[in-house]
């Protein structure tokens, strides 16, 4: 199969071309073969190799306990199918259990055992069935009955009466996380507070003693009275019932003496964990819950489900999902304030005969495996120009120049990528892009470090200093974390001469270091996540000792020795200490594992603080994921510093084996580099096939990023010959200042003070917040293309490459030759080669076709993309 | 979030403080373009070499009918050569005001100099002498290394970098444009040490970068960065130009590049850069501040063991009988002054004990904070009522690197004072600041604890020494401040010269002020004025145990209207002299101010807002 990428345009300007009109320029480096050309064909039963029932063994205790069992086919490709719909379930003895609705359930009538028999076809499998106290009724929990029909009906859903304040005064936890706390505000009513622990007014009960079925509770559910949320119940439904009776008797908590203690649910799990299905399929689940008294029992019923891109795959009833299109998906589960997921992949049509794709290291086996078994082909290995620009682009922020691409390109050793990654790294030029890199995530600015270039130089030298030096990343972000005197590192606790409130400081560095924002945790527990409101302060509490010694110059940051404030003879307007906001109590700092640290006299819980965040594994996967986004696009987990249960890694086990080799080589940010650029997977061709076209996630082929404005910048400059001239607005008395001739846009110390409609117009961030470039085009950029300095003002200076070529007499042929070298790292097609060459005889002058050509080049999208 | 909500807020803040610095910086170079003395913006070379003779050029204002130039060596000497306007400057302008023409015209005076054999390296004081008055002072440094400056060849590429071929050595160069930075190359045939030094106009924020030209894969010009040097740290009492020391390991080419902080450049920003070899390099002992006596609040000062003695100097003997009226009459006392501290080294095997060791006051405790979280600890008695300063230096490593905590604690552990100043600023924030000089009386007898650290947790090293002298208060006049270094007075006209004074540890009695040595037909009167209204502070908290008590004293001088130029400037002495109960202390040169005697205004093109008032 032949695939052609028309993606590499080429378009003269209109209003420079003149004679000359829109014109088009296929390239064919991009074309592509696809690796293996396959029949695609579907599963059937014929395939079925194997089938097994899960749980293959449950013991049912209590009256009417019941078990969902599901029931997965082999075929004989290795891949699994819910047969569960399909099969025909019989009982060995139908004394102590009947089979339920629907098919699958299993439910207890009598004490004693009995064999399930599934049979799909001349397969069959079988699971045992121990059933005890069938004759005891279980007591009641608060928890578990009346909790578990709001989780079920999404009542307690972070959108409903879950959110942070409730919904229409009547609060619930999320997921039912915290059921005392629920059932106190069904019972007493009131309103969620954010700072003070006091519920508000008016307290309202959301059940009637008196009169049962006038409670609010059922009479907004059942929309007997108008309830934002809509019919939640039916009046005639068994939840109805259950509600109603539970609060005819007393609406008591518990039968249980210790609460229901004994009866929490200390985990769900839920089954299959990751799914693999074809366009059309079912696919059933079952929930198992896991007692604090050692039991466990079928919550299938008792939870929520919910799919996160129902496009892909949709609940359509209790526990069983259809594939909709091709796709990515999680089924999250929802239940006793636990969230479990299953991944699930849809794919169009089965591939026959999968190739074996040569892997270069672990990286390789990780994505290659899951392609294999989502159906998808990877693309081919890239091509030498695509590498060499790409790679480029990727470890130091530069195009190849084109003496350098001509000597690639007809260099017949096989180790050349090898060799050129290892130059590539130990270059100048990466210490200049991985500072920039690094000055980004870091926020080096003038404006956010305090107002003074001197501080935002030496915090940049810092880090240029810790690149070159290619200091473990543990390293840095210890001192970065604990900062404290007048280091380099400590300027960034100084956004403007003040010490931010402890709270922000927290934030940003569990975002940067951990990957984690619990910053929706600060005024109430994370409504998504588990992160409490108690954690976030303690966490916070460990920046709360921070205080700025001196004047605005010099000042220096330390912490109070032994938490107790230095020289307290001025009653301070604001509390010194950290306070939770809801107790007003002070906060002694705590690590989210529960750990409390003391401060001492001659420690301080930050620099504690320090030492377990850079050896928690979370420290190790949030900066693996970050930097493989620098060279994919995305992170495994992405957003990159935004891991939480509902966003998931694509790829777990890569995730943790690239933790691994992170923290074991001793955070060696180089080492990892040439890992992640050596490995086949990055190296593939940004050109898809028909099975990967779609694919945005799981890295089966190269995925075009735009270059970010300052390597875009850069970029002109070199292709052009004409460097930017970077003047700095800081007017002083002893004038104007500029950077260095020469300087590039990456090399910009403090980014800030030096204007550029070009940047800022590109998409540079202003650092007083962790940057986030999004890398999309905007009107500004289109108007800037057209008319904008940075695209007209150097296609014709003495100093410019074409300029000189032309004055110089070089023909046609060889400037295209260069400007294509130069831009694209690649030798023009002939085809290429002869359009241009007519489109320039074409245009009224020479010059004005040159002018344009450049222009042409270094508009299209194969220029400011890196691919 | 609060982050960009308090980052407006401050932002604002720092709008407003830029919105004033730039109205004052207005006013200020109103006042400039006024003004008709003459003004000199910039000497090249900025420095030369003992026993040479040399040109050097001044960039400057109002240098027509320049005559001389003033050092504050008699070593050197100057021969005017001429005067040109600056044809290169881009800041020659004609203005018309409102009070005529007011011209800025950038000149050029050609000199050539004389450096004898006798003058002292090091910094000196340069001022160009017209008919207009003396000018403001430039720096300008004698030096013993060679000279070497920059030739017009660019050299703002490593490839065009400009060849050293020895060391020791001095380069004189400009950086004459915005962004500009020189290259300047040398071959090492061995590993070795050098140290580079650079000094600049106070115009200028220099930075120094040492490189490898060695070239990359991208770019066979390249050159690899090995070390740089910004001297990033504000320290109030060290000098900020800098100063890199490097240790070479190999042999071979390398660049060293002069740029301007921030790209400044400008024809006013020369340099000057010292390169030698580390081990012959005699360091910066010509830049630290020479005359510390009248510094208490340094934390570099040198708190040496007759420091008492020397404060008595400056304090009334109200038990003396000795009348020290007169001057000369220290002798006495200066006598005392071999009379020594006792000097108590606080080891690091004495705090391993229980009980910290006990000292007898007056005492010069010497240790250091060796490593991170060190707290070192001498106990002492003190009775009620008793008056003790204790004072810290540090030699070595000072604030913000080195910052002393010194806390002082009861014996049941309660904090009795600190060197901490604690404050609320005008925008009520609280601030805090640690003090070299702390005061206090304490309430009670008792024995106390006093503990030093570094106020981090994490810094510790063999360079952070300290001396801390801890002894009794003596009531004493402090340091003199005067704003002005040098006058352009004219004939029936007065002029404003105000001197601020300190008192110091309770001194309760006055300072006695006097001119000494001034032209014929100037007098010195004194004078009241009202002072502008402050905004009244917050909450200034224990000021009083930090801080001098500050009074404003103003001289008016009054120029006969008969008096006739002074062709050269005098040197005028200001004296100060504690006076006590009617008792006086030891009369004491303070400062010298240079003066002339200038035309009358109407031929010096006066402004209006010039310092010079009318009196009839």
């Amino acid at each position: 199969m032949f695939s052609k990428v028309p993606f590499l345009t080429i378009t003269f300007k209109p209003v420079q071309v003149g004679t000359l009109l829109l014109v088009i320029l296929v390239a064919s480096v991009c074309a592509s073969e696809l690796i293996v050309s396959s029949p695609l064909v579907g599963p059937s039963e014929n395939q079925l190799s194997s089938l097994r029932l899960i749980p293959k063994k449950v013991l049912l205790q209590g009256k009417n306990a019941s078990q969902q069992f599901l029931l997965i086919g082999t075929l004989k490709n290795g891949r699994e199918k819910d047969f569960t719909s399909q099969a025909k379930f019989t009982l060995s003895n139908s004394m102590v259990a009947s089979l339920g609705e629907p098919q699958g359930k299993i439910e207890a009538l009598n004490d004693g055992k009995t064999t399930v028999l599934a049979m799909v076809g001349r397969h069959s499998a079988k699971a045992v069935v121990s059933i005890k106290e069938s004759d005891q009724v279980r007591p009641f929990s608060f928890a578990r009955r009346i909790n578990g029909i709001f989780t079920r009906r999404g009542c307690n859903d972070v959108n409903c009466h879950a959110g942070v304040k409730g919904q229409g005064g009547f609060k619930l936890s999320v997921n039912a996380a915290h059921p005392q706390q629920d059932y106190d505000w069904i019972i007493n009513g009131g309103i969620y507070q954010v700072l003070t622990d006091k519920p508000g007014q008016p307290r309202i009960p959301r059940i009637n003693l008196k009169h049962p079925e006038q409670s609010l509770i059922l009479k907004k559910a059942t929309l007997q009275i108008p309830h934002g949320g809509g019919l939640r119940i039916e009046k005639d439904s068994g939840d109805y019932r259950t509600i109603l009776e539970w609060i005819q008797k007393g609406a008591h908590y518990s039968d249980l003496t210790d609460g229901d203690a004994s009866a929490r649910v200390v985990q769900l799990e839920v089954n299959p964990r990751e799914v693999l299905m074809q366009k059309g399929e079912f696919q059933n689940f079952i929930v198992t819950a896991q007692f604090s008294d050692g039991r466990s029992e079928d919550f299938t019923s008792q939870v929520r489900f919910e799919s996160k891109q129902g496009e892909v795959a949709e609940i359509v009833s209790q526990g069983m999902v259809k594939a909709f299109n091709p796709g990515e998906t999680a089924i999250l589960v929802r239940g006793s304030g636990f969230e479990v997921r299953s991944d699930i992949g849809v794919v169009a049509e089965w591939i026959q005969d999968y190739p074996e794709i040569p892997k270069v290291n672990f990286i390789d086996e990780q994505v290659f495996s899951k392609l294999r078994k989502f159906n998808i082909l990877p693309s081919r290995l890239s091509s030498d120009t695509e590498f060499l620009r790409r790679v480029c682009l990727d470890l130091t922020g530069r195009l190849p120049p084109k003496q350098k691409v001509r000597e690639f390109l007809s260099n017949n050793n096989p180790k050349k990528r090898e060799q050129l990654i290892n130059i590539l790294i130990d270059s100048p030029e990466f210490v200049d892009y991985w500072t920039f890199r690094f000055a980004d995530l870091f926020r080096v600015a003038v404006f956010p470090v305090g107002i003074n270039p001197k501080w935002t130089q030496s915090y940049w030298e810092w880090i240029r200093n810790a690149v070159a030096q290619n200091l473990p990343y543990n390293q840095v972000a210890r001192e970065r974390i604990a900062a404290q005197g007048y280091s380099p590192a400590s300027r960034h606790y100084l956004p403007y001469l003040v010490i931010p409130p402890p709270e922000n400081m927290m934030g940003e560095e569990v975002r940067v270091f951990f990957g984690r924002r619990l910053d929706c945790a600060q005024c109430h527990d994370h409504p998504y996540e588990s992160w409490t409101q108690d954690q976030f302060w303690g966490m916070a509490a460990f920046f709360g000792s921070m205080f700025k010694l001196g004047g605005n110059e010099r000042s220096v940051i330390f912490d109070h020795p032994g938490g107790q404030e230095v020289a307290p003879d001025v009653p301070s307007p604001t509390d010194l200490r950290t306070l939770h906001p809801r107790t007003g109590q002070e906060v002694t700092p705590t690590l989210l594992n529960g750990t409390q640290v003391a401060h001492t006299n001659v420690n301080y819980p930050r620099g504690e603080l320090a030492q377990w965040m850079t050896a928690h594994p979370y420290f190790s996967e949030a900066a693996v994921n970050r930097l493989w986004s620098y060279f994919f696009g995305r992170g495994i987990v992405n957003p990159v510093d935004d891991f939480h249960s509902t966003n998931p890694p694509t790829h777990p086990e890569l995730l943790r084996l690239l933790a691994e080799y992170f923290s074991e080589s001793g955070y060696n940010i180089r080492s990892l580099f040439k890992l992640i650029v050596s490995s086949r997977t990055y190296q593939l061709t940004s050109a898809s096939n028909d099975t990967n076209r779609a694919d945005l996630s799981n890295y089966s082929h190269a995925l075009s990023r735009p270059l970010n404005a300052e390597i875009l910048l850069d970029a002109i400059c070199d292709v052009t010959g004409v460097p930017e001239i970077f003047d700095n607005w800081l007017h002083k008395k002893k004038g104007k200042g500029a950077a260095p001739k020469g300087t590039r846009a990456v090399q910009l110390k403090e980014t800030d003070l030096y204007a550029s409609t070009f940047l800022d117009t590109f998409g540079r961030p202003n650092r007083f917040s962790i940057p986030e470039r999004n890398g999309k085009s905007n009107l500004s950029q289109a108007l800037h293309l057209l008319v904008g300095s940075t695209y007209n003002d150097k296609l014709w200076t003495k100093g410019g490459h074409v300029y000189k070529q032309f004055k110089g007499g070089r023909s046609d042929r060889e400037i295209i030759e260069d400007l294509y070298l130069a831009a694209y790292s690649r030798i023009p097609s002939a085809r290429e080669m002869k359009e241009l060459k007519d489109l320039i005889l074409k245009t009224s002058t020479r010059e004005q076709a040159l002018k344009d050509l450049q222009w042409s080049i270094i508009s299209s999208r194969e220029f400011a993309e890196n691919h | 979030m609060d982050l960009s909500f308090n980052f407006i807020r401050n932002l604002k803040r720092g709008c407003i403080a830029i919105l004033g610095l730039v109205i004052v910086q207005f006013s200020c170079l109103s006042a400039a373009e006024y003004s008709s003395e003459p003004i000199i913006h910039s000497v090249f070379p900025l420095g030369g070499q003992i026993g040479q003779t040399f040109p050097i050029k001044l960039r400057g204002e109002y240098l027509n009918e320049s005559y001389d130039l003033w050092f504050d060596s008699d070593f050197i000497s100057a021969t005017i050569l001429g005067l040109e306007t600056d044809s290169t400057s881009g800041n020659n302008k004609v203005q018309e005001t409102k009070s005529g023409i007011n011209s800025k015209l950038i000149q050029v005076l050609n000199v050539q100099l004389h450096v004898l054999r006798g003058a002292t390296p090091g910094r000196h004081s340069l001022r160009v002498i017209t008919t207009r008055g003396i000018s403001n002072s430039l720096s300008f440094w004698i030096h013993t290394e060679p000279s070497y400056k920059e030739t017009n060849t660019p050299h703002e590429v490593v490839t065009q970098s400009e060849q050293l071929d020895f060391f020791p050595i001095a380069v004189h160069g400009v950086l004459a444009n915005p962004g500009e930075v020189d290259y300047y190359s040398f071959e090492l045939l061995k590993s070795e040490a050098l140290i580079f030094q650079v000094h600049s106009t106070a115009l200028s924020d220099t930075a120094l970068s040492l490189y490898e030209p060695i070239g990359s894969w991208f770019d066979p010009d390249r050159s690899h960065r090995i070390a740089f040097n910004d001297e990033p740290i504000f320290h109030p009492d060290l000098p900020t130009e800098p100063i890199l020391e490097h240790h070479f390991k190999k042999s071979g080419k390398f660049i060293v590049r002069v740029s301007g902080f921030l790209g400044e450049g400008g024809p006013d920003h020369s340099y000057f850069l010292r390169i030698a070899r580390a081990s012959s390099h005699k360091n910066r002992d010509d830049l630290v501040p020479d005359n510390t006596i009248w510094e208490e609040r340094l934390w570099t000062r040198p708190l040496q063991s007759n420091y008492i003695k020397k404060l008595q100097l400056r304090a009334v003997n109200l038990s003396s009988k000795q009348d020290l009226s007169k001057r000369g009459s220290s002798a006495n006392i200066e006598g005392d002054l071999s009379a020594k501290i006792p000097s108590f080294y606080l080891r690091e095997t004495d705090q391993e004990q229980s009980v910290p060791p006990v000292i007898t006051l007056p005492v010069l405790l010497v240790g250091k904070i060796d490593v991170p979280g060190d707290i070192d600890q001498v106990r002492f008695s003190a009775k009620v009522g008793f008056g003790i300063a204790i004072e810290i230096e540090t030699p070595n490593k000072t604030v913000p690197i080195f910052n002393p905590y010194i806390r002082v604690t009861d014996l049941q552990g309660e904090e009795v004072f600190t060197n901490v100043h604690s404050f609320l600023n005008a925008n009520t924030e609280i601030q805090k600041q640690i003090k070299p000089k702390t005061i206090h009386s304490f309430p009670r007898s008792g024995e106390f604890t006093l503990e030093i650290r570094d106020i981090t947790a994490v810094f510790g090293d063999s360079f952070m020494d300290y001396r801390v002298l801890i002894r009794e208060q003596v009531p004493h006049m402090g340091k003199i401040h005067v704003e002005d270094d040098y006058l352009n007075l004219i004939p029936g006209r007065s002029t404003k010269l105000n001197v601020i004074t300190d008192q110091e540890e309770g001194f309760s009695g006055s300072i006695a002020l006097t001119l000494e040595g001034l032209p014929p037909g100037v007098r010195a009167l004194t004078a009241t004025e009202s002072d502008s209204d402050k905004p009244l502070p917050v909450n200034d908290g224990k000021k009083d145990r930090y801080l001098a008590k500050s009074r404003k004293a103003t001289f008016v001088l009054i120029v006969n209207k008969d008096v006739k130029p002074t062709r050269f400037p005098v040197k005028v002495r200001l004296l100060a002299q504690p006076v006590m109960n009617g008792r006086l202390g030891i009369e004491t040169p303070v400062k010298e101010l240079i003066v002339m005697v200038v035309a009358s205004n109407e031929d010096n093109n006066l402004g209006a807002n010039d310092s010079v008032e009318s009196f009839r």
